[in-house]
């Protein structure tokens, strides 16, 4: 504390942090809980579709999580320690389920592999049914197996292919030195993969909606509280529910993770080119991988077909007039990605130096800001842009109507995709560097901005990333916030679609995947091309 | 790398800073087709020079009901517009809508069960229930085996469409219940209505949450008939071409659409007039012309390939009966379809 008060700078920086969660994060979330009365949560066991809906997310989440942790894993153990051929394609292709925003997923396998589905009813004659359960495993698989890659990535990446030499040395080749060395040494690397792709499953929104039909899971049946009868009480009442064990996983991540540290880095990178992969592993490998990333082009072939075709699902002459329509809301795409650019930038930098802050200085409250900051990533979008509408509406703080309360909303719903990424990267930066700073005179922000900012890069970048994309594909989180005047692209997509544009859509669809794909690349160029885009 | 994140960050706060300002004489919330609220806004503005700024338009009347709720605290928005009454009724009864009856009403004689008896909403249209069903297949798979378009509700009991009708669930949306109960009224109890829905649950692949979920799935074939908001139906049809057939059935059920005040409404008097105009034949036209949808007073054109609403034959439907009987039903519903 009395060092704290020897660098006011530092103090009111931390006072600040505090200050804007507090406003941002913790205040619209209280409201939320708060709004409904003790008697409509004590009434939420005798609703059976209540009951339900919550017995329906726990299977699936233990089903998704489970699939899209394997799919995951064994395109991350693909990628770093094999040499199964075109892997760097693979590895593009993998990325792709990252960028789909809502809906489109589903709606593409419904037209692939539903009951008259291009691959199931015009290639194989039958009329398979996807919806139900059993299609939301398989979009939901597809739609979060590239973040458990990406971690998994990270961590087989950091398993020294030299330890892997040293095993086959002793003796242990195969299966053997599989399971008794790169194991045991991933095996952080899983529980973490498999704890964030959990918590993503359980507030999807996009997938089940379009594809789970009978099978509701609470997000979908929050949304269908609001949507169809506009009963807020109930959506506040389920989102509630929705946050035990969103908590529950995030503290388990936390524990698992953050207490066990398998992997050391000794800043001597050996490079090894890892052993060649026998052929009995490479190529069913090879035919998963090509496998998979078909799924994953079906979505987005289904989604130009859509974009081009003059009626999605049943009239595939080619058209561009759905691109009139793109035209017409070029404002609302062009507003989707600058709320999103200036919303990353901010959440990116507010969670680095939030993570600097917990990982190297002490101060009073320091466990309380850790939670705090990646308590967003528990909350489903829908819960906090309800709490926003609920927190700021009204002076002193009001933000009716106002750019900045879309930015803000995005820019503390993302800051748990920065601040993992900080911690994680600290931890690997001997701790000495900033010390050495300090010794020489620099106070504890001039270090930050200095020494520890420039070796943060990387991180930085990989925070803005992913924080950008969420941005700019939500739609659960501003529904509640939007007006007309700006309107985002999702919120058109979602307008287009009700009204029965469903071509238009998909154009609309597909024109903002294009542009965020050129503002990623035009970001690479600006930041250098050393820096790895998709790192988690 | 740290310049270009200070020009981030300046750039951050020039954009948050930009505030909003409405110099609009009136501001509305629409859950209608944009093309439709749109065009009814510029006529407002030639009957009365007031500007209107639709600050909200989605066509989900409950997600707009939801808003007036979270804004309560400091409401923005005067009217709120499209939707049934079922939802307008909800919001009334938390206390949201302010009430106003419009002289129009007895001017032009609009008849009294299009409005509500606690003066909270204005009916101003009609929507009937109706059936998608994908023509391609109809023809390949039913029409060998003798069938004809359905005609009735009852004719969706054949056997022949087991698996194929996509229905809505009256747990998720007010356009189900409708559904619900017009067969409860045509049918004449409550034990022939559910009876019904018991039959024609054998038949039904899927109930989806929103009353109009069966029309892209019937359009792409991934059912063979659904049942839907006929005017959504048909507007959806021309926007896209859709391959499918629309049937209004004998006994069809409606919906009325409304429009309401909102509590607090910052111009209160404009949105007066906007509710004196909106029962006159213009809008009217403008949305029976986009949006397909039925007027409740007379001296209204119809447009091409509606059928006139004195060809459809309704039931005798009871809101009153249905509001009483809301949670009941949908608890039966619930036990019977196990949905």
């Amino acid at each position: 504390m009395k060092r704290l008060l020897r660098e006011p700078l530092l103090l009111a920086t931390i006072l600040t942090i505090f200050a804007a969660l507090g406003l941002f994060v913790i205040y619209p979330v209280l409201r939320v809980l708060f709004y409904p009365g003790l008697r409509d949560f004590l009434a939420l066991p005798g609703n059976e579709r209540y009951v339900t809906a919550t017995l329906h997310t726990c299977v699936i989440v233990i089903l998704s999580t489970s699939s899209a942790t394997a799919v995951g894993f064994l395109f991350a153990y693909t990628f770093t320690r094999t040499t199964v051929p075109w892997k760097g394609l693979f590895r593009g292709i993998a990325i792709l389920p990252l960028f789909s925003p809502p809906f489109m997923i589903a709606f593409s396998y419904i037209l692939m592999f539903g009951r008259n589905g291009l691959v199931t009813y015009t290639l194989l004659g039958t009329r398979y049914n996807i919806i139900g359960w059993h299609g939301l495993w398989l979009s939901q698989t597809i739609a979060f197996f590239p973040i458990a890659a990406l971690v998994m990535e990270g961590v087989l990446q950091s398993i020294a292919p030299s330890l892997e030499y040293a095993a086959r040395n002793l003796g242990a080749s195969g299966w053997r030195l599989f399971r008794t060395v790169i194991l045991p040494l991933a095996r952080p690397g899983v529980a973490g993969a498999a704890l964030l792709v959990a918590i993503y499953v359980l507030a999807d929104f996009g997938n089940p909606v379009m594809i789970a039909g009978h099978y509701t899971v609470l997000p979908t049946e929050a949304w269908a509280r609001i949507s169809g009868w506009g009963d807020v009480t109930g959506a506040a009442v389920l989102s509630s529910v929705m946050l035990i064990p969103a908590f529950g996983l995030f503290l388990a991540q936390r524990y698992w993770v953050g207490r066990r540290q398998y992997t050391t880095i000794t800043g001597k990178v050996v490079l090894l080119t890892p052993p060649p992969t026998p052929w009995y592993v490479r190529w069913p490998l090879f035919a998963f991988c090509t496998l998979v990333s078909l799924l994953i082009l079906c979505v987005f072939l289904g989604l130009l077909a859509g974009a081009f075709s003059r009626g999605w699902g049943f009239d595939y002459t080619p058209t561009l007039k759905h691109w009139q329509d793109v035209l017409a809301n070029g404002r609302a795409l062009i507003n989707s990605l600058v709320f999103a650019a200036v919303a990353a930038t901010v959440s990116s930098l507010l969670a680095i130096l939030a993570s600097y802050l917990v990982s190297r200085k002490t101060f009073p409250g320091r466990a309380l800001l850790d939670f705090v900051a990646i308590l967003p990533a528990a909350i489903p979008g829908v819960v906090f842009g309800i709490g926003y509408s609920l927190a700021f509406n009204a002076p002193p703080l009001d933000l009716y109507g106002t750019a900045a309360i879309i930015i803000l909303s995005l820019m503390f719903w993302n800051i748990p995709m920065g601040y993992q990424t900080g911690i994680g990267r600290l931890k690997q930066i001997a701790p000495s560097l900033g010390e050495a700073a300090s010794n020489l005179g620099a106070g504890s922000l001039k270090t930050f901005w200095d020494v520890e900012l420039p070796l943060l890069k990387s991180s930085l970048v990989s925070a803005f990333v992913v924080s950008f994309i969420r941005a700019v594909t939500t739609l659960s989180v501003i529904v509640f916030l939007v007006t007309n005047r700006n309107a985002v692209a999702t919120f058109t997509i979602l307008n287009l679609a009700n009204d029965g544009y469903r071509g238009a859509a998909a154009a609309l669809t597909t024109a903002l995947l294009t542009l965020t794909c050129i503002v990623l690349a035009l970001s690479r160029l600006l930041f250098g091309r050393n820096v790895e885009l998709f790192r988690i | 790398m740290r310049r270009m994140l200070v020009l981030g960050l300046a750039l951050a706060v020039t954009i948050l800073g930009a505030g909003v300002a409405s110099a609009a004489d009136l501001t509305i919330y629409a859950a209608l087709d944009k093309k439709t609220i749109e065009e009814i806004a510029d006529a407002f503005k030639q009957a009365t020079g007031l500007t209107a700024e639709i600050a909200l338009q989605i066509e989900q009347a409950g997600t707009i009901a939801s808003r007036i709720q979270t804004e309560a605290s400091n409401p923005r928005a005067d009217i709120f517009i499209g939707g049934n009454t079922s939802i307008h009724d909800g919001v009334a009864q938390s206390g949201f809508l302010a009430k106003y009856v419009s002289p129009e009403v007895a001017r032009a004689k609009i008849e009294p069960k299009y409005m509500d008896p606690n003066g909270f909403w204005s009916g101003w249209y009609l929507g009937a229930l109706a059936i998608p069903v994908n023509e391609k297949r109809f023809q390949a798979e039913l029409a060998p085996k003798g069938l004809k378009l359905p005609a009735t509700w009852d004719d969706l009991l054949n056997p022949a469409y087991k698996g194929e009708i996509i229905g809505a669930n009256p747990a998720t949306t007010g356009g189900a219940v409708i559904f619900v109960a017009t067969q409860i009224f045509r049918l004449g109890s409550e034990e022939k209505g559910f009876q019904y829905i018991a039959d024609l649950h054998k038949n039904v692949t899927q109930y989806t949450p929103g009353a109009n979920g069966s029309i892209p799935l019937v359009a792409q074939g991934q059912a063979i008939a659904g049942i839907a908001w006929g005017h959504d139906l048909i507007r959806q049809k021309k926007a896209e071409n859709l391959p499918v057939a629309v049937i209004f059935p004998k006994d069809d059920g409606y919906e009325i659409g409304a429009v309401s005040i909102i509590k607090g409404a910052p111009h209160l008097s404009a949105a007066q007039k906007f509710v004196d105009f909106i029962l006159t034949p213009k809008p009217m036209e403008i949305n029976a012309r986009n949006g397909l949808r039925y007027p409740v007073r007379g001296g209204v054109t119809m447009p091409e390939g509606v059928p006139p609403f004195e060809n459809l034959q309704f039931v005798n439907y009871d809101q009153a009966k249905v509001n009483a009987n809301l949670h009941a039903w949908l608890e039966r519903w619930t036990q019977i379809t196990g949905k």
